[in-house]
């Protein structure tokens, strides 16, 4: 098969594609970035091209220095946690007497099924003022325990454990996934030689996983900087902004303030930060499939 | 090597009370759903006192929750037909032609998959309100496949790679079309891969948010997420948990059970349409 016929029988298949991609992906992402470079009618002046203005004010934002500060604490901690727990639920899964492993797995990875804003509604509840959580710290000894959601001091962290939970299945099993695929006659050569169970795990189990971790971790932490459901379900970003992340506060400019060209600066710079996650994907992705 | 039996047991209790805790929050929003408001906050983690149905018959009397809920199934269903299609078209394709510009568009739909939703919806809410999409189930629908094209296009085109390329060829020297060959010979054997991204795509437009917050104007054209982030605040901004958890708990069901019934297949199709 020619390159040349090979290109005209494909068109037909790639074109749906084609047409919703550019209509819908390509070309919005253009008018996107083209839009940050606009200002937006206030006071009566109309829209007009303002060069980096955008930028320039967003840098003198500080709610945006601290949108981009609460971005940071958010991807890190979910994506550390979510990849260590994931790891060590997955390896006791993969241990050979659990009984029922297909039942566990399917169970594990249920949450991921169901709409994150029904998952950040039940976390809502969960940290309300009286709120189980706090029934549970009270019960413990705790007699005062503070209140998640309304204290500015703790309502980023409310978000970050509704996020983990919304986030640890997929990568559990994914991590799951990979645990199976290792040979097992490396374990059994290992444990003749008597090595014991942090040995097995420091010197076969994570060199032969490190690429899997990091491609799940890699993944999840594009989705998690991007995460918009859960911090709006829960907190709307507040109280005063305290927990309010890149893509609440676009959001806010964008379609509460009617400043898309601001909200559109923001998304820039999202996108510039996700450039050094992104490319680590995609060349891992290509290079899996040589 | 034989393990000790109590490593075994207290191995396997483990695994039992993890999964326990991991559903806890499922099965509290299940118990809130069968109780009434005051009931909730006066006792947050107590058992329902009896099975009280009255949130349900709230929800379906007094809310437009079955309006709601049909939109969201339209949506999801035609999203779900919508994407099987493009992406084991498009799936085939990169699997089996090396056609110009192949390395382009696989680049920009991994690429795609980073890009702040944020910055879509700006362009995409101009662009619909030019071509009268705004405020459309249509629109959404349009939305939500590309949505799901990235990942479920790659997750076809591995799927594709998998079926030897000697059947088709077999079925082109007996005289068939590609397209035909596709339909008869590759088609039945991507199933599996179907039911995948069949499920997967019901699950992203079932459960998406963002763009179904931002695309609809009219209350009676919002999805389910959207309803129940909007509705259920009662006098003086108390959440009406008891109505609100009915609404999420049958807003969670139907995801829940498409995937139970369909895991088997989604679970190797994440791992092929997100890491190989």
């Amino acid at each position: 098969m020619g390159k040349k016929s090979d290109t005209a029988k494909a068109f037909p298949y790639i074109l749906p594609v084609l047409i919703v991609m550019i209509l819908i992906n390509v070309y919005p992402f253009v008018r996107g970035i083209l839009n940050a470079f606009y200002a937006d009618k206030v006071f009566g002046v109309g829209r007009h091209f303002c060069g980096f203005d955008n930028f320039k004010e967003l840098f003198q934002d500080h709610i945006f220095w601290l949108g981009l500060k609460n971005n940071v604490i958010w991807t890190l901690s979910c994506v550390v946690v979510e990849v260590i727990l994931g790891l060590f639920i997955a390896m006791l899964l993969n241990l050979p007497y659990i009984k029922f492993r297909n039942v566990h797995r399917t169970l594990v990875l249920l949450p991921w099924a169901i709409p994150p804003v029904v998952s950040a509604l039940i976390w809502r509840y969960f940290f309300g003022t009286s709120g189980p959580i706090n029934i549970i710290l009270k019960g413990i000894g705790f007699s005062n325990p503070p209140s998640w959601l309304i204290n500015p001091g703790y309502s980023l962290f409310a978000c970050i454990v509704a996020n983990i939970w919304v986030g640890l299945p997929f990568v559990t099993v994914m991590l799951l996934g990979g645990l199976q695929s290792l040979p097992g006659d490396v374990y059994e050569a290992a444990e003749i030689d008597g090595a014991g169970i942090v040995k097995k795990f420091f010197y076969i189990t994570l060199p032969m996983m490190k690429d899997l971790i990091l491609t799940v971790a890699v993944l999840t932490s594009i989705w998690t900087f991007n995460m918009f459901d859960i911090v709006f379900t829960m907190t709307r970003g507040g109280p005063g902004n305290s927990s309010i992340l890149l893509s609440l506060y676009a959001y806010q400019n964008a379609f509460g303030y009617f400043q898309q060209g601001y909200a559109a600066a923001i998304g820039i710079i999202s996108l510039i930060i996700l450039m050094i996650p992104l490319i680590f994907y995609i060349k891992g992705r290509f290079n899996y499939e040589d | 090597m034989k393990t000790k039996k109590s490593v075994v047991v207290i191995a396997n209790i483990s695994v039992v009370v993890i999964i326990f805790l991991l559903l806890f929050p499922l099965i509290m929003l299940i118990l809130n759903a069968f109780r009434e408001t005051g009931d909730i906050y006066s006792k947050p983690l107590g058992l329902p006192d009896e099975f009280y149905i009255g949130n349900f018959s709230y929800i379906f009397k007094q809310t437009q929750f079955t309006r709601i809920f049909r939109n969201s199934f339209i949506i999801a269903i035609v999203t779900t037909l919508f994407g099987i299609i493009v992406t084991s078209l498009s799936g085939y394709a990169i699997s089996r032609f090396n056609f110009k510009g192949k390395n382009l568009l696989l680049g920009w739909l991994l690429a795609s998959q980073a890009f702040p939703g944020i910055l879509l919806v700006i362009g995409i809410f101009t662009l619909y309100n030019k071509l009268g999409l705004y405020n459309s189930l249509f629109g959404l629908v349009i939305l939500h496949t590309m949505s799901t094209i990235p990942f479920s296009s790659s997750l076809m085109t591995s799927y594709f790679e998998s079926i030897p390329i000697e059947l088709e060829e077999a079925a082109l020297i007996d005289g068939c079309t590609q397209f035909k060959a596709l339909r008869k010979v590759v088609f039945p054997l991507a199933i599996p891969g179907i039911i995948a991204v069949g499920t997967f795509t019901f699950l992203l437009s079932w459960n998406e948010f963002l763009f179904a917050l931002v695309m609809m104007r009219e209350s009676a054209k919002q999805t389910l997420p959207v309803f129940l982030n909007t509705s259920f605040v009662g006098t003086g901004g108390a959440v009406e948990w008891g109505s609100l958890s009915a609404a999420a708990l049958l807003t969670a069901l139907p995801p829940i059970l498409i995937f139970l019934f369909a895991q088997r297949y989604l679970i190797g199709g994440l791992t092929k349409g997100a890491i190989k």
